[in-house]
């Protein structure tokens, strides 16, 4: 990688108060340009990353370099960030105007100016006719639209935003998050995205930093997070629903000592048709079906296994009836991790 | 077709119309109850010498004596009275506006070495009573040669645990996330405190002047002790001094110089009742 860190995280140690840390010794590099989503369970330590970036939160370790240089001395106003909030944070007593040139002001831009650039990103996120509006009369689609005009207007160098799409219904939340990408293309600034919401962060994400309990587990982009989950946690966290994992014993001997836990996607596995004809590699599981969803193009079954449950995803059209049935899945689609949860890697050997 | 829609009367239930009726009865008896002393100072502030000793008492005149009203003027030095109160009021409002504010926003918003104790102490002081301290208060001005100055009436109230207590508490329910959104906006403390933490405590903030108003503008007692000249006294001591005749009280006259009194404090009152009712049905600042 040649290209330009704008953030690094050095060491960093965060305990709040005199509660045992957070995160713990953690380093993390996000590149110039990049829209990378810090993803997570809830309470992993998303937030606290993000508001030590933009120095809301101390660190209690380590450094927070932006371009290269320590910000530890440096206010957040200083920073040139900007923060998109998940209740918003729109100051109540101003007019959706005041509440974008608030910061403006602050920093001493000039009346002219400012008026352009309201103009601009008011009419880039479709505000113009509501821009004397107070907060409280805003619909939440148009108040996520003024927190985020709030901080594209200042023309940051990074964009953080902390779960902004969650107040959101979700139709609501599937068209801003095209509007974000579109964003970002259009403004190429760094993306600093936090959710828990692994659909949004593949869809957004030019890079995703998967974290569990202050730890960073993957640092990859979507498709490569996605085809080599580095472990257990990754590959149960990314899909929906996520790749099956069950214990080595299920695939009856057939795995290599060392490994331990095998998983598969439900979209690499299918259900047996009557009269199939089946491939040398391939490995059938026996399953009795609990649930059957039919999402339009695609069909999810929930099968119960002598293992565990586990899911099946299929792209056709004929459904199929409850009751006993056989999964399919290939040998080289299947995922095996090692005693620690490492993925070793896909594939296993027919005896 | 509409017709069919509409409510007939008959669908009324006379238990609803009882319990409006009642709490209209109520309204109006607690509206009286603090309407008559208002009306009683108005009514006898027109009335002759004579009809004030009445028994049993009028509560009709048919020919208010207006003369009453220029006479306070004769007997006492309303204009400068006024001017006094004025400036002891407004003094006593900007003080306290420079020493509450600062002090409910760390109050509310740092938690300081100390601030607990401190904030203790602060509430603790409420309990003091004025007439405990007047005296060392009294000693200590006049040793400093400040009895007869405005400053002995406007210092004692400079400041208000009350206050700080109250405006404390509108603070602190503001959400941490305004206050993070407004120090990314490279707001300092003194921006965030008069843009976005004072809009939100308007109503408590408007409450909290209106009592100080009131209860300065009111004062008797401190003024009293504090002034032996006419020079700083202030209205409600001149207005009292008005008991002060060689012929007995004149009832209608101290009245009228009642009225003169409270009416700023009504004029205030009214253009400040809407915030003051927010103030008390408000229950968060989102
Ligand atoms: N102000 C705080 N005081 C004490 N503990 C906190 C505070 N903020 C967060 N935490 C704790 O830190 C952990 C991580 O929180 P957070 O960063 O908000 O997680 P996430 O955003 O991933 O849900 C949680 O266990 C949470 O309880
Ligand atoms: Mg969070």
């Amino acid at each position: 990688m040649c290209k330009m860190e704008k953030i690094t995280l050095r060491n960093i140690t965060k305990a709040y108060g005199k509660n045992p840390p957070v995160i713990e010794n953690l380093n993390l590099g996000i590149e110039e340009g990049s829209f990378t989503v810090l993803l997570g369970p809830s309470g992993c330590g998303k937030s606290t990353v993000l508001r030590m970036i933009a120095g809301l939160e101390k660190t209690t370790a380590g450094d927070v370099l932006i371009d290269g240089i320590s910000v530890r001395d440096v206010e957040p106003g200083d920073r040139n960030i900007a923060m998109v909030f998940q209740n918003y944070a729109l100051y109540p007593t101003m007019s959706v105007r005041d509440n974008i040139e608030f910061g403006l002001k602050n920093m001493k831009v000039g009346k002219d100016e400012r008026n352009a650039r309201i103009a601009e990103v008011a009419e880039m996120v479709g505000l113009t006719e509501y821009l004397s509006r107070k907060p409280a009369n805003l619909s939440g689609g148009q108040r996520q639209r003024v927190a985020l005009a709030r901080a594209i207007v200042k023309k940051p160098a990074v964009f953080l935003m902390d779960e902004p799409l969650s107040n959101l219904d979700a139709k609501l939340r599937t068209q801003i998050r095209t509007d974000l990408i579109e964003l970002h293309q259009r403004l190429k600034t760094t993306f600093v995205y936090v959710t828990h919401d692994q659909v949004e962060a593949m869809s957004m994400g030019t890079d995703i930093v998967l974290m569990d309990q202050g730890t960073i587990q993957q640092h990859a982009a979507p498709a490569e997070i996605y085809a080599s989950p580095a472990n257990v946690f990754t590959a149960r966290f990314i899909g929906s629903p996520p790749m099956n994992v069950v214990p080595a014993e299920a695939a009856h001997g057939k795995a290599p000592e060392f490994v331990s836990k095998v998983g598969f996607r439900p979209e690499r596995s299918h259900i047996v048709r009557p009269g199939e004809k089946l491939s040398e590699d391939t490995v059938l599981i026996d399953g009795n079906m609990l649930a059957r969803e039919m999402l339009g193009d695609q069909t999810q079954y929930k099968m119960e296994t002598e293992n565990g449950t586990v899911f099946v995803k299929e792209f056709k059209d004929d459904l199929i009836d409850y009751g006993q049935h056989q999964i399919a899945v290939k040998l080289a689609d299947i995922a095996c991790f090692d005693m620690q949860g490492k993925l070793c890697g896909f594939g296993l050997q027919k005896e | 077709m509409t017709s069919a829609l509409k409510k007939s009367p008959a669908s009324v239930k006379p238990v609803k119309v009882i319990r409006t009726v009642l709490r209209w009865v109520l309204n109006i008896i607690i509206a009286l109850i603090f309407f008559i002393p208002f009306y009683w100072m108005f009514i006898t502030s027109v009335k002759t010498l004579g009809q004030t000793l009445m028994m049993p008492p009028t509560f009709l005149v048919s020919e208010p004596q207006w003369q009453n009203y220029p006479e306070v003027f004769t007997k006492v030095d309303i204009w400068g009275e006024l001017k006094n109160s004025l400036i002891v009021t407004a003094g006593t409002l900007v003080c306290q506006c420079i020493t509450v504010i600062p002090a409910a926003y760390a109050f509310a918003r740092y938690d300081f070495k100390g601030s607990k104790v401190l904030f203790g102490i602060t509430l603790a002081t409420m309990m003091i009573p004025a007439q405990l301290i007047f005296l060392p208060v009294y000693l200590m001005f006049s040793k400093w040669g400040m009895i007869n100055t405005y400053w002995s009436l406007i210092l004692p109230s400079a400041s208000s645990a009350f206050a700080i207590f109250m405006l404390r508490q509108t603070f602190k329910q503001v959400s941490e996330e305004l206050l993070e959104a407004a120090r990314l906006d490279k707001a300092g403390e003194f921006k965030i405190i008069w843009k976005i933490m004072l809009p939100l405590a308007r109503p408590t903030v408007v409450t909290l002047a209106m009592l100080t108003f009131i209860s300065v503008w009111n004062d008797y007692f401190w003024p009293l002790v504090m002034t032996t000249k006419e020079t700083v006294r202030t209205l409600p001591v001149g207005i009292a001094s008005l008991q002060m005749t060689e012929s007995g009280i004149n009832y209608n006259i101290m009245m009228a110089g009642n009225v003169i009194l409270v009416i700023p404090v009504l004029v205030v009152f009214f253009f400040a009742q809407k915030q003051i009712i927010k103030a008390f049905t408000y229950t968060g600042v989102k």
